[in-house]
């Protein structure tokens, strides 16, 4: 019986309260529980940035065991001697700003046309995601064949339109920048559908009918009712579209390569390539990478505070 | 304002009629409202009044011109939704002037109506805000702005309370009735709640699956309704319905057999009812006509039960019994009302009673 008297009702001896003492405090328990994701981050994402703020003050050989500090001597020479680095800005701009925008209204007219009834709309609402989910390797090859001077698609439609094929090469100096773009577009702009789509559900019906009996044609409904509505989710499309494209390198690299056509497309992911790994200059790469970060940094900021107010709606 | 006339008009759905050939004649000025269970068309028939539904058959005419074909905007309506609909980018005072806006009316008339508007509805101090500013009343206030402003024909309303809480919607509903009084414009109200349609209806329109059941005013549907659908969804607490027998009583009187007892038909009655003899039929009486007591009184009868739960709600009580398997209510005095497991008799206003024909559940009417 007295073996198993109910434990609250024990005294404990001296001994046991000094261990109980010495187990670990609680608040200790949620650091150690925290600490291999704060662990995991750090050596993924911590480490790797440091190092290439650390490598951007150093001249490095990709190969020759060559490290010296020298200061913010890698960003005084691409920032005043270097044409190519200024180029490349203005043409990741330019791919960045044209590719988004056709995207933008692509993916928001795409996205406006599936929100409609229709038969079949399930099965074109799928295909639309299509491009998004082809490899960029395939779309490129693909896109290489129909782009083809002498065999492809495209400037077989110019030869149907009556238009002088050679007069407008798809893949040359003029007009790479163009195609990259066009490519890109097609491959990204299911993102734009999917985001856009989500939110056009979402939409109190209600709200199209008020309009409809305020008087409010299509175009007002679209004006007054949808676009207000779709602005919040455009404004993170945007602004993930205008990062993921002004960091883009698959696209423009796998379609020119190391090629001279490259040249015309070397935006500043591909620049920042190009000196590491063909000039093998480690140090000037990471300086380009910095540059890179702080620049979509600073795009962020400057977006935020124009735009901010819009998120709350 | 307008009289709104509905001619046999229907809404099909494919092979589904949501809105079945139903007419209907709105007079100017009058607070008509559609009630039913969900499903039974009386939203779509308001939408069709609108014209954010096209008619499938039949004419909707209104000042004896036929709208069916006109869009919304020319049908001169304004219309208040269930989830308000304002727009959430602009201001109070934006929302409710939109209507006019894209009318073409001048600035300045736009200002003293949306001034006016917000007068009367107590939100001049909110016209400056958006609507995620506000709480539900004060934005189904603006709602009711924004079609105030219009001065439209007719108001529409689809279950415009149906998401507020309970105090919000009483003072809304006395809200509602108070302005409808002042602007006397033609007032369609959907709703399912049957005590929003008692309070605020000059006529009640009874729907279900497409059909109207029964048209009148308030106490009328309420004190003679057609059919037991009719009795049961008007009315709080709800009818109560006793299966029973018409029998012979004594030499020329009816009697309702009923479980534990004989319930006396009221004399007035007889001549109707006599068809019904030795038929089963229900007894539908409403609590209020049921009471603790004797049958000391011509016109009643009187049978016993056990009570089961008694509810006070202040001003009255319920008691609930069993008669073998139906559950009754009955109104009582809330400050001496039976208890549990006490045995006590019940007098039945039999002068209130409707007789239900189980074959078809109508209601026997009677002579008035």
């Amino acid at each position: 019986m007295s073996a198993t008297a109910p434990l609250r009702n024990r005294t404990l001896s001296a001994e046991e309260l000094a261990r109980r003492e010495r187990k670990i405090p609680e608040h200790y328990w949620g650091y150690i529980l925290l600490a291999p994701a704060v662990l995991l981050v750090m050596a993924l994402i911590l480490y790797p940035v440091v190092y290439s703020f650390w490598l951007s003050f150093h001249s490095k050989h990709a190969y020759l065991p060559i490290t010296k500090f020298i200061g913010f001597e890698n960003f005084r020479r691409l920032f005043f001697e270097s044409e190519d680095f200024w180029r490349s800005i203005e043409l990741g701009a330019i791919y960045a700003f044209g590719s988004v925008t056709l995207q933008l209204v692509l993916g928001v007219s795409a996205a406006l046309l599936l929100n409609q009834t229709f038969i079949g709309r399930t099965f074109i609402r799928g295909v639309t995601l299509f491009p998004y989910m082809v490899p960029t390797v395939v779309v490129v090859i693909l896109f290489r064949w129909l782009f083809n001077d002498q065999f492809g698609f495209f400037p077989y439609m110019l030869d149907l339109l009556g238009m002088d094929r050679d007069a407008f090469l798809w893949v040359s100096p003029d007009h790479v920048m163009l195609t990259v773009i066009l490519i890109s577009t097609w491959t990204f702009f299911p993102f734009v559908v999917i985001g856009t789509l989500a939110r056009l559900q979402t939409i109190d019906p209600e709200l199209y009918a008020a309009a409809k009996v305020d008087g409010a044609g299509v175009f007002r409904r679209f004006i007054h009712v949808t676009l207000p509505q779709l602005a919040s989710v455009l404004f993170v499309i945007v602004l993930l579209r205008f990062i993921f494209m002004f960091t883009k390198f698959d696209v423009i690299w796998l379609l020119t390569g190391a090629s001279g056509l490259g040249y015309f497309v070397r935006t500043l992911p591909i620049y920042t390539f190009t000196v590491t790994f063909n000039q093998l200059q480690v140090g000037a790469g990471a300086a380009l990478s910095v540059i890179m970060f702080l620049l979509l940094a600073a795009f962020a900021f400057v977006y935020f505070k124009l735009f901010k107010r819009e998120e709350n709606l | 304002m307008a009289n709104v006339v509905l001619d046999k008009v229907s809404k099909r759905f494919g092979s589904v009629a949501a809105v079945d050939e139903i007419s209907l004649d709105m007079a100017d000025g009058e607070f008509v409202v559609l009630i039913g269970p969900s499903g039974c068309g009386k939203s779509t028939t308001l939408r069709m009044v609108a014209g954010l539904e096209p008619v499938s058959g039949g004419q909707i005419l209104f000042d004896g011109q036929v709208v069916n074909n006109l869009p919304p905007k020319h049908r001169d309506i304004a219309m208040v939704f269930q989830s308000y609909a304002l727009y959430p980018h602009m201001t109070v005072a934006q929302n409710m002037a939109f209507g006019l806006k894209l009318k073409g009316y001048p600035k300045e008339e736009i200002r003293q109506r949306v001034d006016k508007a917000a007068g009367l509805l107590n939100i001049r101090e909110l016209l400056g805000r958006k609507p995620r500013e506000l709480s539900g009343g004060q934005r189904q206030r603006v709602a009711m702005g924004r079609a105030i402003v219009r001065d439209p024909k007719a108001f529409l309303f689809d279950e415009p309370l149906s998401n507020l809480d309970a105090n919000l919607r009483a003072q809304m509903r006395v809200e509602i009735k108070r302005l409808h009084q002042q602007l006397e414009t033609t007032v369609v109200y959907v709703t399912h709640d049957q005590i929003e349609a008692m309070t605020l209806a000059d006529r009640i329109v009874l729907m279900k699956n497409g059909k109207i059941v029964q048209v009148g005013p308030p106490m009328e549907v309420y004190d003679n309704p057609v059919n037991k659908f009719s009795a049961t969804f008007i009315g709080a607490p709800k009818m109560n319905f006793i299966p029973g027998r018409l029998v012979r009583d004594g030499a020329d009187g009816l009697a309702i057999e009923i479980e534990g007892g004989r319930l006396a038909v009221a004399e007035s009655r007889r001549a109707t009812y006599e068809p019904m003899l030795d038929q089963p039929v229900e007894i539908g009486l409403r609590p209020e006509y049921l009471a603790v007591g004797k049958a000391d009184r011509p016109g009643t009868a009187e049978f016993e039960a056990v009570i089961d739960v008694v509810e006070p709600m202040g001003s009255e009580a319920l008691a609930f019994f069993r008669l073998g398997d139906v559950e009754l209510a009955a109104k009582c005095d809330p400050h001496n009302s039976p208890r549990h497991g006490e045995r006590v008799s019940f007098r039945a206003d039999m002068t209130k009673m409707h007789l239900i024909d189980p074959r078809d559940e109508s209601v026997v009417q009677v002579a008035r």
